[in-house]
């Protein structure tokens, strides 16, 4: 057996060769390192509790040369069980009882081949989940899309009948041609502001002057009244994007008033505007040094201005000295 | 027609008789004071000015819910000229919805979005027709002249 376990020493699977009655023949040095409490002569059963079993495993061992994997607790002090695959060695003789060997299963090199495989199945299942996730992502951003679609769809043909309704009130008007150049007017107002919203870096607001400057632009080109001039007083507000329009229009309206009306056709003058913002309220105001409001209001335009006030949710008051229009409507702090 | 069962016991009986008279043979002479719904400021003076022009009678405008279920009940119109979105938490089809119910007055539903789940809302409220936006005023009066040759 000497022989046998100089063969064995240098092996690097802890391999212990045992009698069939517990009696350990010797150990190799990875055994000797695994089980420091065991060498040569002693008992294979470290806890007298454990013999029973342990009896058996030999004997089943001693009844085959084929190895007979097992679980054995062979460390002291607890240690939990070790994996082996036990063989006979030498058969029992009237002498001796069988020899058998347990080559110990390497506990550490196991825990790593589970771990990575652990780790792979962990792995897979994060996978799994991101793309879940991801999928969901896609599903919903598909669905985001397609709402967003059919509400273009929807804003496109209702500013086709605004457009549409415009030019069919123009066409039944008094003055078709004055009728026609303030539908123009109106449609650059929602342009102007369209453009100036898409051109930002952000959807949400436009900057108030930026706003008053595009629409008054257009106004001063279309009416050509040079000598009537646009006062735009400095201003820092920002307007929430779904009012653009509304202000785009009230402006329009109260602008092309004062040209219609507040100056005679070879007359100078001056037309002011401010929008400032005391905490949630803005103001616009619109005044002008022409002839003053008539007495009674009525109008179209007034109409028109009137909506869009509602769609602001604000208020709108006209003041005679000094002539202007003050509307007023909340916004964001 | 259907006249849906709980309507039997609705007091209205004005109601009930000009629901009926709807079913009947003169359309023409049924519908003549209109009701016009839109939040859309240049389509209700559009609206209004065709309506006038074609001898109608505009008997109020509104831009939303509330207020038409309250001028359809003040007004008594003979239709209602129903846009599906319109300013506040309710939609023209909730407005139809309640007027038809209350006071047996039927709309014309106009939207840009005329679709199945749409028509299907709105069935209940009876429709006297549906009209696509973007429309031209004609359409609208030929409609409210011919209400029973639903195109």
């Amino acid at each position: 057996m000497n022989a046998v376990l100089a063969l064995l020493e240098s092996d690097t699977r802890a391999t212990i060769l045992v009698r069939s009655d517990r009696f350990v023949i010797g150990l190799n040095r990875a055994a000797r390192d695994l089980f420091p409490h065991l060498d040569a002569n002693a008992d294979l059963a470290v806890d007298p509790y454990q013999r029973a079993a342990i009896d058996a495993y030999l004997r089943r061992c001693a009844a085959t040369r084929g190895p007979i994997p097992g679980a054995l607790p062979l460390s002291a002090n607890g240690g939990g069980t070790w994996h082996l695959d036990g063989g006979l060695l030498a058969p029992a003789s009237e002498e001796a009882p069988a020899i058998v060997v347990l080559r110990v299963r390497p506990r550490a090199e196991g825990r790593r081949e589970f771990a990575a495989l652990t780790q792979k199945i962990e792995e897979l299942n994060r996978d799994l989940h991101t793309r879940r996730r991801l999928q969901s992502n896609l599903e919903e951003s598909v669905r985001n899309q397609e709402v967003l679609l059919q509400e273009v769809h929807h804003r496109v043909k209702n500013n086709l009948q605004v457009v549409s309704s415009m030019l069919s009130l123009a066409l039944g008007a008094r003055d078709p041609r004055m009728a026609l150049s303030q539908a123009v007017d109106r449609v650059r107002a929602i342009a102007a502001v369209h453009e100036l919203l898409y051109a930002q870096p952000r959807f949400t607001h436009m900057d108030g002057a930026a706003l008053l400057r595009a629409v008054t632009a257009g106004l001063s080109e279309m009416y050509g009244r040079h000598q009537i001039a646009i006062e735009v007083a400095d201003t820092t507000i920002d307007i929430p994007a779904e009012h653009t329009t509304a202000l785009a229009l009230i402006v329009t309206e109260l602008v092309t008033n004062a040209y219609k009306h507040a100056f005679d056709d070879a007359g100078a003058g001056i037309i002011r505007i401010a929008l400032t913002k005391n905490g949630t309220t803005a103001t616009l105001l619109v005044g002008d040094d022409g002839v003053p409001f008539p007495a009674t209001r009525q109008g179209t335009g007034l109409r028109i201005v009137d909506a869009f006030v509602r769609k602001l949710g604000g208020t709108l008051e006209v003041v005679s000295n000094p002539k202007h229009i003050c509307v007023a409507f909340p916004v964001e702090r | 027609m259907h006249i849906p069962y709980h309507f039997s016991s609705d007091p209205n009986e004005t109601g009930r008789q000009r629901a009926a008279s709807l079913s009947g043979q003169q359309p023409s002479t049924a519908l003549h004071r209109v009701l016009i719904v839109e939040d859309e400021i240049f389509i209700q003076l559009d609206l209004e000015r065709e309506l006038n022009a074609a001898g109608f009678t505009v008997v109020g405008i509104t831009d939303n819910a509330d207020d038409a279920v309250r001028l359809a009940a003040k007004e008594n119109p003979d239709v209602v000229l129903m846009d599906v979105r319109l300013r506040g938490t309710r939609d023209g089809v909730d407005a139809a919805l309640e007027i038809w119910e209350k006071l047996a007055i039927r709309s014309i539903f106009i939207s840009g979005n005329i679709d199945q789940a749409l028509m299907a809302r709105a069935a209940p409220a009876e429709p006297l027709g549906f009209v696509h936006k973007p429309f031209v005023g004609s359409h609208v009066v030929a409609l409210l002249k011919a209400p029973d040759g639903r195109g």
